[in-house]
């Protein structure tokens, strides 16, 4: 069985895939974890900024890996820094 | 009560009874410094100053230049070339006299920094680069002050408050400063006029009800704004007990400038993977008619406005038009200020071009210290 969630993506990580959002597919079990690494086969910067983004899940933000269901809304968060 | 000025100018606020006679004398003997007269600072300033706050600080060390109008509604055509802080508090002083404005005409620093903040109640942060937002959230853990947080970036805003005392701080966020590269200034990355406005406005609000003690003010969320959606999500976020600043146990217990040794840092890391050119070393190459072959990866429309000349292929076109160059030919990368053209030189230089460097500046260097009647933006 696969969990299904939405990524959403801000600021420059928005830049980076060229769209607001994408649906991703995991298995069953999985973490934020499983979350980082499709993002980092579809570009590459997403592993050189990693620690620099943030990741919210279902708008809290999330430090250490988290467990994923169906409809989870993940939202990658850069910081920003124009006034 | 000790309302001074006439009954009427704050008459609305009078009748609300969450403010009233008691909360407008409050606004009056209250202070706010504003960091950065910008596009974020404008409406704050002005929403500030119209609320009666009674003494106003205003820091910010740069002049008007018309590329700030689209956005900085504080500041007219007719300014250009003055002190922000000089004529972002001629407008204050105009719009309310009651106010007393208080204009710093420097940037703040790690030495400066506590002097400037300590006389006032409220921080409010309307700067335009990260040295300087860390360098406010870590002032107002020491000094036990809110600070009021907001950025912008195309059509996205982020707003919250920062009260150590009682929510997390800026670095529960982001532990430390992101490279330049992926954190390109308002210059570089561009904004929609009116985005800064949506968000200094809300920082306004929320600075009005910390001062009045009403509400419940945006400590430990962060307001997403996405202004292609016009959508607000609020993000919940908690101290980090491993926060560097503002944890039981820090690591950092005085002000650092972040510019100092993020800057040195970087330039060392660009010496060795990216070369550069100055400006006068390429103006003596066309002086002597053996220029290199020139890049400029800005938009079409910066290169209309003004350039030095060579090939346009926008940084984000790279990827799909760099066969279009000649790798074995030498190459000078421009763009505005330098940023985006390193990282073109370092994609160059992983596509197989030997002979790549980064014009160091970019065309406002150029235009600074070669060509003056080169238009700025």
């Amino acid at each position: 069985m696969a969990v299904n969630v939405t990524v959403r993506f801000f600021a420059v990580a928005r830049e980076w895939m060229g769209t607001a959002s994408v649906e991703l597919s995991i298995p069953d079990g999985s973490t934020t974890e499983a979350v980082w690494d499709l993002l980092v086969q579809r570009e590459p910067k997403f592993s050189t900024w990693r620690d620099r983004l943030r990741l919210a899940v279902n708008n809290d933000y999330v430090s250490a890996p988290v467990a994923l269901r169906t409809g989870d809304e993940v939202a990658v968060i850069p910081p920003v820094s124009g006034g | 009560m000790g309302v001074q000025g006439s009954f009427s100018r704050y008459a609305r606020h009078l009748v609300i009874p969450e403010i009233g006679a008691q909360g407008q004398d409050r606004l009056r003997r209250s202070s706010v410094v504003v960091i950065g007269a910008g596009g974020l600072g404008s409406p704050v300033l002005q929403y500030l100053a119209a609320a009666g706050v009674g003494t106003i600080g205003v820091v910010d060390d740069d002049v008007v230049a018309e590329s700030n109008l689209q956005r900085q509604v504080i500041h007219r055509t007719d300014q250009i070339g003055r002190p922000k802080v000089e004529t972002a508090a001629a407008y204050l002083r105009a719009l309310n006299p009651d106010v007393t404005v208080r204009p710093v005409a420097s940037r703040l620093t790690s030495m400066n920094a506590v002097e400037v903040l300590r006389p006032y109640d409220v921080i409010v942060d309307g700067s335009d680069n990260f040295p300087t937002r860390y360098l406010l959230s870590d002032a107002g853990v020491l000094l036990r002050k809110p600070v009021v947080y907001g950025s912008v970036y195309r059509f996205e805003g982020q707003v919250s408050v920062f009260d150590a005392r009682r929510g997390p701080c800026y670095r529960c966020l982001y532990q430390t400063p992101p490279p330049p590269e992926m954190a390109p200034d308002c210059g570089d990355a561009g904004v929609l006029g009116v985005l800064p406005g949506l968000v200094g406005t809300i920082q306004a609000a929320e600075t009005l009800k910390l001062l009045l003690g009403v509400g419940e003010p945006l400590i430990g969320r962060l307001l997403l704004v996405d202004g292609l959606a016009m959508e607000m999500r609020e993000l919940r976020f908690k101290k980090d007990p491993a926060c560097p600043v503002c944890s039981a146990s820090p690591s950092i217990t005085t002000l650092v400038d972040h510019e100092a040794f993020c800057a040195t840092s970087q330039r060392q890391e660009d010496a060795a993977m990216v070369r550069e050119m100055t400006v006068e070393e390429l103006k003596e190459r066309m002086d002597r008619q053996a220029p290199p072959s020139i890049l400029d990866v800005r938009e079409v429309d910066e290169h209309e406005f003004v350039n030095i000349g060579g090939t346009v292929i926008p940084v984000g076109e790279l990827p799909e038009r760099w066969k279009e160059l000649d790798p074995s030919k030498e190459w000078v990368v421009y763009c505005r200020s330098g940023v985006r053209s390193a990282n073109a030189v370092r994609f160059l230089q992983q596509q197989g071009f030997n002979d790549v460097k980064n014009l160091r500046g970019g065309i406002l260097a150029w235009a600074r210290t070669i060509d003056p009647t080169k238009p700025t933006y």
